[in-house]
């Protein structure tokens, strides 16, 4: 049985120089507001997809769900239960990660046996003669040959790499797994089997799988829901098949056009006007407005709310869920 | 007809270990022409990313290199090379995971200069100035401030940009990318896929481009190349390979990608175990897990053949291919 995941009015600022020395030189203290509010609710055993731009906050919600990064203000739920900034064992091993770099959460000195014996013995999950077997399956789950067993992280290929953190992460077991870029470096056959894998641990186990990705056709696969986040907020969250035939949010739209095809040239496809704003200097209004082709002066003034038809399907849009015709 | 920028004739890969040598990347020719770009794809551990370090002579310790690496000089005249001689302006890499690649001890900014100095000996101001540019062009938003950041401050996609900026600063006559593109939204993916088509068409840079996107490399080269256990399975014009496959392989891959287009049932995977570098089976490697095996595969030389012009496939039985995907 798994528990229903919680996310109440996350906020986490980085201050970009330190106020002392900022009063030294003069200078205000400048803050980089990376996650601006987020609520949300994942019923146990959802499949939700995070996608936007590069740098809107993806990699930093994850990093707090998993405990790794103290919210400037909010917090996270499991089960009812608010999960405190330092977290037990017991609350780690519900809810892991895969990290975006696999490399740089892998440690180096450690045969990959080793290492994952060691996750396992910690959690007291497998003993004496289990722990072999185990990660003998845990290998195998992911696709990769026994031998890589005695390997270090650094005689691995990224793909490679990458699949030992998808083990690490599925040896506790847990009820929620955030999974951040974790099937980009993989070729499209392990990636299908890593997918159908997690698919197979949703129906069988009621996991909860938060999946973090830029590749729009791994997420329209993989997701229930899908949530589209810009500079820090979400801006659409719908049900996957609604978001993928009937965008409401502009900055959707442009993702869903930009996203590459077999059948298509390079330069076809009408790209995003101008460069994503400083998320140092968050725009008036709307956040999106700078680039908005539909943008009208009720935008640049006030900030659209995330609202819709029900709790599970809202855009942040003045001009969203109109005719087609009525946002030109 | 194109100069060819860069030549590579069979190049293998040889990794000691106490159980005897293995091969992982175990002959291996390819060539580039200048604004020519070669994307190459294909399983993971095949032997991709140890093809592009050994072009640039930056195998880890443990690992060595033999075969025939060629580079065009000024007058186009190909001519083997010492690779610490022409890294940089000669070729550039993009490495695969940036977070190890960066220097966690300096701001972007300052490596971007760095590179840029390096090259075009450029004094302190300009070089950093000319690193903003750099940074600009690749779609770092608010660049001036981003200069600034450590690595550890930038998101995945920041990262891989900055290696970006990094590598075109010294404007090499050949570039490595070893999946650019992964941690980029699709927006600003389609902005460097210009870029790095702008600088082969104008600037003549040529190009390898290593990435599991298949509808990125249909789009950005013009040719490709599929490696499996080692090996170019299946080589030719990128539209025709991926058209057309003339190796089981190839096809399965594209039968495993999901479509942004619609939903699918299942994914389909290629059964059975992943081939290892140490034993190698015989005869045709893929062998173990091809729907199309028969009996005299075990005897299949397992290099490319020329199926149809320009295109080379190593499966013997690429005919039945063709009826079955028709
Ligand atoms: N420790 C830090 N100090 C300062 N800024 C940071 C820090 N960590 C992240 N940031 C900034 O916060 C923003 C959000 O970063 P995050 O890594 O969450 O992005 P992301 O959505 O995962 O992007 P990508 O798709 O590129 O991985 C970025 O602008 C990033 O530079
Ligand atoms: N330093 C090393 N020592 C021994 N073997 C290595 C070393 N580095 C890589 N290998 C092995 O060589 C093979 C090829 O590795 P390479 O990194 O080139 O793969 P790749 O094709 O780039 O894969 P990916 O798509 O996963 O990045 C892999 O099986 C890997 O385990
Ligand atoms: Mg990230
Ligand atoms: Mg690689």
């Amino acid at each position: 049985m798994t528990s229903e995941l919680a996310v109440d009015d996350l906020v986490v600022r980085f201050p970009l120089r330190s106020a002392m020395v900022a009063r030294l030189l003069g200078r205000t203290s400048e803050v980089l507001t990376a996650v601006d509010g987020l609520s949300f609710t994942v019923p146990p055993g959802e499949s939700v997809a995070v996608v936007g731009e590069s740098g809107c906050g993806k990699s930093t919600l994850a990093r707090c769900l998993v405990g790794l990064q103290a919210p400037t203000a909010g917090r996270i739920r499991l089960g009812g239960q608010v999960l405190p900034r330092r977290r037990t064992r017991g609350d780690r091993r519900r809810i892991q990660m895969v990290f975006q770099d696999p490399s740089s959460s892998l440690n180096p000195t450690m045969t990959v046996a080793t290492m994952l014996a060691e996750l396992l013995h910690v959690h007291d999950l497998a003993r004496g003669d289990q722990v072999r077997a185990r990660v003998a399956e845990l290998l195998e789950l992911v696709q990769l040959p026994g031998r890589i067993a005695a390997a270090y992280p650094r005689d691995l290929s990224g793909g490679q790499r990458q699949r030992i953190g998808i083990a690490r992460a599925l040896a506790l077991e847990p009820e929620v797994l955030v999974a951040d870029e974790a099937v980009a470096a993989l070729d499209a056959s392990v990636q299908a089997s890593v997918l159908n894998l997690f698919a197979e641990l949703r129906a069988r186990l009621g996991l909860t799988l938060i999946f973090i990705s830029h590749d729009l056709a791994a997420v329209r696969h993989v997701a229930d829901r899908v949530m589209v986040m810009y500079l820090g907020a979400v801006v659409e969250d719908r049900p996957a098949e609604s978001l993928f035939t009937d965008p409401q949010h502009p900055y959707t739209q442009a993702l869903l056009d930009a996203a590459p095809r077999l059948d298509r040239r390079l330069g076809d496809e009408p790209s995003l006007p101008g460069e994503p704003p400083s998320p140092v200097a968050l725009p008036s209004g709307c956040r999106f407005h700078p680039r908005c082709i539909h943008a009208i002066d009720h935008c640049r003034e006030t900030e659209p709310v995330l609202t819709g038809p029900s709790a599970t399907d809202r855009t942040a849009c003045h001009l969203a869920w109109r005719d087609t015709h009525e946002r030109r | 007809m194109t100069t060819t920028a860069l030549r590579v004739h069979d190049l293998r890969v040889t990794a000691a270990s106490p159980d005897g040598p293995s091969y992982p990347v175990d002959g291996v020719s390819l060539h580039v022409g200048q604004g020519e770009i070669l994307g190459i794809a294909g399983e993971s551990g095949s032997g991709k990313s140890l093809t592009l370090k050994a072009i640039l002579g930056l195998l880890p310790p443990g690992l060595t290199a033999t075969g025939t690496l060629q580079l065009a000089s000024g007058d186009g005249e190909l001519a083997p090379y010492q690779s610490h001689q022409v890294r940089g302006a000669g070729v550039g890499m993009v490495f695969q995971e940036p977070m190890t690649a960066l220097n966690p001890t300096m701001r972007a900014g300052d490596l971007v200069a760095l590179a840029a100095r390096l090259h075009g000996r450029l004094s302190r101001r300009a070089s950093r100035h000319r690193a903003v540019e750099l940074l600009r062009q690749v779609g770092v938003p608010d660049a001036e401030r981003r200069a600034k950041a450590w690595p550890h401050q930038l998101s995945g996609g920041l990262r891989q940009r900055v290696m970006i900026a990094a590598a075109l600063a010294a404007q090499p006559r050949v570039l490595l990318c070893d999946e650019p593109t992964t941690a980029l939204d699709v927006t600003v993916q389609h902005q460097i896929l210009r870029l790095l088509r702008w600088l082969a068409d104008e600037h003549g840079t040529g190009m390898i481009f290593v990435s599991h996107d298949l509808p990125v490399i249909a789009q950005l080269c013009d040719r490709i190349a599929v490696m499996y256990a080692g090996r170019f399975v299946e080589t030719g014009y990128t539209r025709d390979v991926l058209t057309h496959p003339r190796h089981p392989y190839t096809a399965a891959l594209l039968r495993a990608a999901p479509s942004v287009d619609q939903r699918g049932e299942q994914l389909a995977g290629i059964s059975g175990q992943p081939p290892d570098a140490r034993a190698f089976p015989a005869g045709c490697r893929f062998r173990p897990r091809c729907p199309l095996a028969r009996d005299d595969c075990a005897h299949a030389p397992y290099e490319i053949q020329p199926v149809a012009a320009e295109h080379g496939s190593a499966c013997i039985h690429h005919a039945d291919l063709e009826v079955r995907t028709a």
